[in-house]
């Protein structure tokens, strides 16, 4: 059987279904409990559907930078894998290395159906075991995590914690953005300045207007990308 | 409670999402009676460990204090956490315009983290049936410009932060530049970098809320 109609026969369309299923329900009940908490809170319907405008247009960029990645893997994985991994938090770039590294091991003759199927077969595990990890080191984090948390707000100044919480969400992206461009062309040092630029002068000229608000970071990105492209 | 909520929502999701992840394996295993021997198995694990294994422990607690429980558990289940979960949490607190490290916030990142699910599992569907036919259509110019939409996304949420803060988060900002390259100068790998620059941020915070908090009292 040729490995391709292996790869995307229904039984893989099945295992993968049954992965990104699991992704929308977790996705309903979070959405179901934060909101039941966010009128308990006293966050007003407007707010809340803010909110979820705003991240919902802010996920679009990255979401359609993914697919060039999907469609990347799914020549060499099939279709459902591609589909199932983009979807999981299996990223394209280490699933299509992990899929290499393990061909090393692959014991039939190279060149035959025998060899792809068990490279395929080999490749599939690894990604699940890799998946897996990913999986249990944040389920060890968010146990954990709560108690540390709950110490904290115990134990200090809760302003503080505040502030500690909020200052680590910007270490962490002064951390992402270094990390994004150091050492590499210009074209993205000049995206991310273009992108910050752009959010400037959203925040400076629409600062009343909330609409915009939503939309800036969508904007800024879009407008960041496309800048550097006509530029560079 | 919304945490334990969240945090058992997110063991049984999570727990069915690692049984998930095996389901293609097994399956390509009961119908063509393919599988890596234990032995095999082993070398994939300690390859995999090998490489991940740190990334599997520290990335989670990086980023667990800037997401809390609900939005760890989804975006550890779907991945793209730093360019993708990140900008739309940060995205949906800023609309909504609560202040980041509250219990509104917290809600708020779950909130946005649970939508952000939808748009890339529908988004990602379509490219997966029409996808290829879809980029063929696309100039290169535009497909090229994907690779920008990172750093744009990032340097866009520091200005954000930036300008909402200017008292704390500019000197955070500063702070993270110069750990970052000071740690750069050690060698250490990625992974480490990241979980010090964010605890090294934690100290310079304290600092600012210490040295602030002097000099309001002594006015």
């Amino acid at each position: 059987m040729d490995i391709s109609a292996i790869q995307n026969s229904l039984g893989m369309w099945l295992c993968a279904s049954a992965m990104v299923g699991i992704i929308l329900v977790q996705a309903i009940m979070y959405l179901r409990v934060s909101k039941k908490e966010a009128s308990a809170l006293g966050i007003t319907e407007e707010q809340q559907k803010n909110a979820m405008r705003s991240a919902a247009i802010t996920a679009v960029g990255p979401a359609i930078a993914l697919s060039v990645m999907l469609i990347t893997l799914m020549t060499t994985m099939g279709a459902p894998t591609a589909w199932m991994r983009m979807n999981d938090v299996g990223s394209g770039r280490t699933e299509l290395a992990i899929a290499s590294m393990v061909s090393d091991m692959v014991t039939a003759a190279e060149g035959t159906a025998e060899w792809d199927l068990q490279n395929f077969s080999y490749a599939v595990w690894a990604q699940g075991i890799d998946v897996a990890g990913w999986l249990i080191g944040a389920m060890v984090t968010v146990i954990l995590g709560g108690k540390l948390t709950k110490t904290l707000n115990e134990k200090f100044d809760a302003k503080w914690v505040k502030l500690l919480m909020a200052g680590c969400l910007v270490s962490l992206f002064s951390y992402l953005l270094l990390n994004t461009v150091y050492m590499k062309p210009s074209s993205y040092v000049a995206a991310a300045g273009f992108g910050a630029v752009s959010m400037f002068v959203m925040n400076k000229l629409f600062s009343k207007n909330k609409r915009m608000q939503e939309l800036s970071l969508g904007i800024s990105i879009l407008v960041g990308a496309a800048l550097t492209q006509i530029i560079f | 409670m919304f945490d334990k909520k969240c945090l058992r929502l997110g063991l049984i999701s999570m727990g069915g999402a690692v049984a998930a992840s095996f389901l293609p394996g097994l399956y390509l295993y009961f119908k063509f009676g393919i599988i890596p021997s234990a032995t095999e198995m082993g070398a994939i694990c300690s390859m995999l460990a090998a490489s991940f294994l740190i990334g599997w422990i520290i990335q989670p607690i990086t980023f667990y204090p800037a997401m809390g429980v609900g939005a760890s558990c989804i975006s550890w289940t779907t991945g793209n956490v730093a360019d993708l979960r990140m900008p739309a949490i940060s995205a949906g607190q800023k609309a909504a315009g609560v202040e980041a490290g509250t219990s509104e916030s917290n809600v708020l990142s779950t909130m946005s983290a649970a939508i952000s699910s939808f748009v890339v599992v529908a988004i990602l569907t379509v490219f997966t049936f029409v996808g290829s036919g879809l980029l063929a259509v696309l100039p290169e110019s535009v497909t090229a410009a994907f690779s920008y939409i990172t750093p744009a996304i990032f340097g866009a949420i520091i200005m954000d932060y930036v300008m909402k803060n200017i008292k704390y988060n500019l000197p955070l900002v500063v702070a993270g530049v110069i750990f970052f390259l000071i740690f750069k100068q050690f060698g250490m790998s990625s992974v480490w970098i990241n979980l010090f620059v964010v605890i090294a941020g934690m100290f310079v915070s304290r600092a600012l809320f210490v040295i602030y908090k002097t000099r309001d009292a002594s006015k």
